[in-house]
């Protein structure tokens, strides 16, 4: 099972190793796909990745690195994230 | 009631410990009565009794009652030896008669009789043997060699089972063959689509029944066919199911459409019209080797080069008898040219990552473009023409409208199409391996539907024109210096939009298509359309049947002219057909750009469109770079 832990860590390392900011938004979308079939579809993480997506539809729709990381933490402690 | 002596009995306890399981089904003239079942080691007091219908006298023993018993009993009566031995008298008793020598083999000729029934004939015979040395050494002969028979019959019943097995392998093959998924693989505009679904049908009503079917080629066809050494005998007598069949007259087709330009001056330098004979031809042997998806495809390929053939040599001749003044849609002529080859392209690439590549349409494919071609001159020519005069007499609104979505994909297609011909597999699998190139035309209903591409810059819109441009121009260059335009390009050229195809090709040079699981791809779909319809906030169905399930639209976090973007998912049922994209929308809620992202559970990594700030510097610095 895919959880929003394991997500929040990942995300941790991309936003440690600052990557683009796009391409994460791009990596969240493929996360889902990648792991389609191990999201529990209640545990509201696919909407969390697809709108996560949008930020590689132009800077209006970015964070930044200090909001990522700590949207992050909050994952790993298991907190419900509302984008 | 005749004498059984003890001898008989001793044979016959044991040939049933030997063959015991193999107790024929009793006579229907007679009737048993027993008080327990058979066995080997029967009491004395087991009684019997048989009622012969056949015969007058009923049988009644206080011994042990087997079959043997019965033949003893009834040995010297021709009607039984006719009915249980399937021999007369007089030859059981030439059997009881030959030698020691004889015996066994004697016996084993008797090939139509149980190893039970024989062992019984044998039992027989020892009655009335006195040298118990010889009957010794002609039993155990005779054991090994029932033996041996037994094993042999045994590995014959193996054999069977596995020919059993192998015929229900075939079957299932067939099923899948022709199964209706088949057809998904036809150009939607294909003049045969329904002719296919009638042939595929006719096969399955026919159990994919092979039969022999003639056609009529002809005369100028025939001519073409032996000017350019195709074997068209294999179009006048063929053999095949009604699909085949139906694939095969689709190539005589293709050979007619181009046997009518045969005898134009032009046609030696018409590339195209030598890429439809040879695609026609490998539909001819894909079709044998039984690849019908890519068969299918290839038709269509086939059939795209002969109708942009018609086209090219129609336009030809307009030109000519001055019939045409001012070509209304001139970036449409080129994109037709360009995105016919490309979309049937893109189908044979599908065709080859789904079909059994490796074993079938791989090689096949491979070796029509392992062979390299000419570019035609003519055609390029009149690209570049009719985008020079777009260029130039249409306005800023037009260029903006129409530009952006067709220079793209003249450029894109006509990379693909260069590519083809040029390097041969290298393409294919730039094709299969480069979401752009292979989803472009998924999307392009999207783009037009959303009246996108509206806002792309002038540099942009230069760039891709550039771009398109001194392609197009290095293969007039290219063709009229007749050179093989890899090997030019690869040695001298210094246009860097050609290296890059180049190295692209390099690249992909030793790329060989993986196999997909269509059916992990199902299932996948399928989860994928669940979940966008638990998660949809608002859902759309459009006239043609698709669904479009739209995801909570996410606020921009900045203020501009963008206000917000979600995620679409669009289920085609017809087609079984899933893609996913971003869109975003303006504060009138009108969308301003598309994002594809998923085809049928694939990731496609595709520009924005419009493409945004950042891939619009990127691209004008890769062409300014170059």
């Amino acid at each position: 099972m895919y959880t929003k832990q394991q997500f929040g860590k990942e995300l941790k390392e991309k936003v440690a190793k600052r990557e683009k900011v796009s391409a994460i938004g791009s990596w969240a979308h493929k996360t889902y796909y990648d792991h389609i079939s191990e999201i529990d579809s209640n545990s509201g993480i696919r909407k969390f990745l697809l709108e996560l997506g949008t930020m590689e539809m132009g800077p209006e729709f970015e964070y930044s690195y200090e909001e990522l990381d700590e949207i992050a933490d909050r994952l790993i402690a298991g907190e419900d994230v509302t984008l | 009631m005749r004498y059984i002596n003890r001898r008989a009995l001793l044979g016959t306890v044991l040939s049933l410990f030997i063959f015991c399981k193999q107790v024929p089904k009793e006579p229907d003239f007679c009737t048993f009565y027993v008080t327990e079942q058979e066995e080997i080691t029967l009491p004395d007091s087991v009684t019997i009794t048989c009622k012969p219908l056949l015969y007058t006298s009923n049988m009644t023993t206080s011994r042990p009652a087997t079959t043997f018993d019965i033949v003893c009993a009834y040995i010297h009566n021709n009607n039984f030896c006719k009915w249980y031995y399937d021999m007369t008298v007089h030859e059981i008793e030439r059997l009881m008669k030959v030698s020691y020598e004889r015996i066994v083999s004697e016996i084993l000729k008797l090939d139509h009789l149980s190893s039970k029934q024989m062992t019984e004939l044998w039992c027989l015979y020892k009655r009335g043997c006195h040298k118990q040395s010889k009957v010794d050494e002609c039993q155990k002969d005779l054991l090994e060699k029932l033996q041996q028979r037994k094993e042999d019959f045994e590995r014959g019943q193996q054999r069977k089972e596995q020919l059993k097995k192998q015929i229900l392998v075939e079957q299932k093959r067939l099923q899948q063959l022709y199964h209706e998924d088949v057809l998904h693989i036809s150009d939607q505009n294909s003049l045969y689509i329904k002719d296919r679904q009638s042939a595929l049908q006719k096969t399955i009503d026919q159990q994919y029944k092979k039969y022999q079917q003639t056609r009529e080629l002809d005369e100028q066809t025939v001519g073409l066919c032996m000017a350019k050494n195709i074997d068209y005998q294999k179009l006048q007598c063929s053999n095949g199911t009604a699909m085949q069949q139906q694939l095969y007259n689709e190539v005589a087709d293709c050979y007619k459409k181009i046997a009518q330009w045969f005898c134009q001056p032009s046609f030696s330098e018409n590339i195209l019209a030598h890429q439809s004979l040879e695609f026609a031809q490998c539909v001819t042997e894909a079709t044998e080797a039984e690849a019908m998806q890519l068969a299918i495809a290839l038709s269509d390929l086939a059939h795209g080069c002969a109708d942009t053939v018609c086209s090219v040599f129609l336009g030809v001749q307009d030109t000519v008898e001055g019939v045409v003044d001012v070509i209304t849609n001139p970036i449409g002529t080129a994109k037709n040219i360009g995105c016919c080859l490309g979309k049937v392209m893109s189908f044979v690439a599908e065709a080859m990552v789904y079909a059994d590549s490796e074993n079938l349409g791989w090689s096949q494919y491979v070796q029509v473009l392992e062979q390299e071609h000419q570019y035609d001159a003519q055609y390029a020519q009149q690209a570049v023409d009719t985008i020079k005069s777009w260029v130039v007499h249409s306005s800023a609104q037009e260029k903006v409208r129409m530009g952006t979505r067709c220079v793209v994909d003249v450029v894109l297609y006509g990379n693909v199409f260069k590519l083809l011909s040029h390097t041969s597999k290298a393409c294919c699998g730039l094709i299969a391996e480069i979401p752009e190139l292979r989803f472009l035309g998924e999307f392009t209903d999207v783009y037009a539907e959303y009246g996108l591409a509206t806002n792309l810059g002038e540099v942009g819109l230069r760039s891709i024109e550039d771009l398109g441009l001194s392609v197009l121009k290095s293969e007039v260059k290219s063709t009229v210096n007749s050179k093989l335009i890899f090997k030019t390009i690869k040695t001298s050229s210094s246009d860097g939009a050609n290296k890059s195809i180049v190295f692209q090709a390099e690249k992909y040079k030793n790329y060989k298509p993986k196999k997909v699981d269509t059916s992990c791809l199902l299932e996948k779909n399928l989860n994928i359309v669940l979940d966008a319809e638990k998660d949809a906030v608002r859902i759309r169905k459009l006239s043609d049947g698709r669904i479009r399930y739209y995801e909570r639209e996410k606020a921009a976090r900045t203020p501009g002219l963008t206000r917000g973007s979600n995620y679409v998912l669009e289920y085609d049922p017809k087609r079984g057909i899933v893609r996913g994209w971003y869109e975003s929308y303006t504060h009138a809620g009108v969308v301003n750009r598309v994002h594809p992202k998923m085809f049928n559970g694939r990731e496609i990594d595709s520009l924005h469109y419009p493409h945004t700030g950042e891939e619009l510097i990127e691209m004008a610095a890769k062409v300014k770079g170059k």
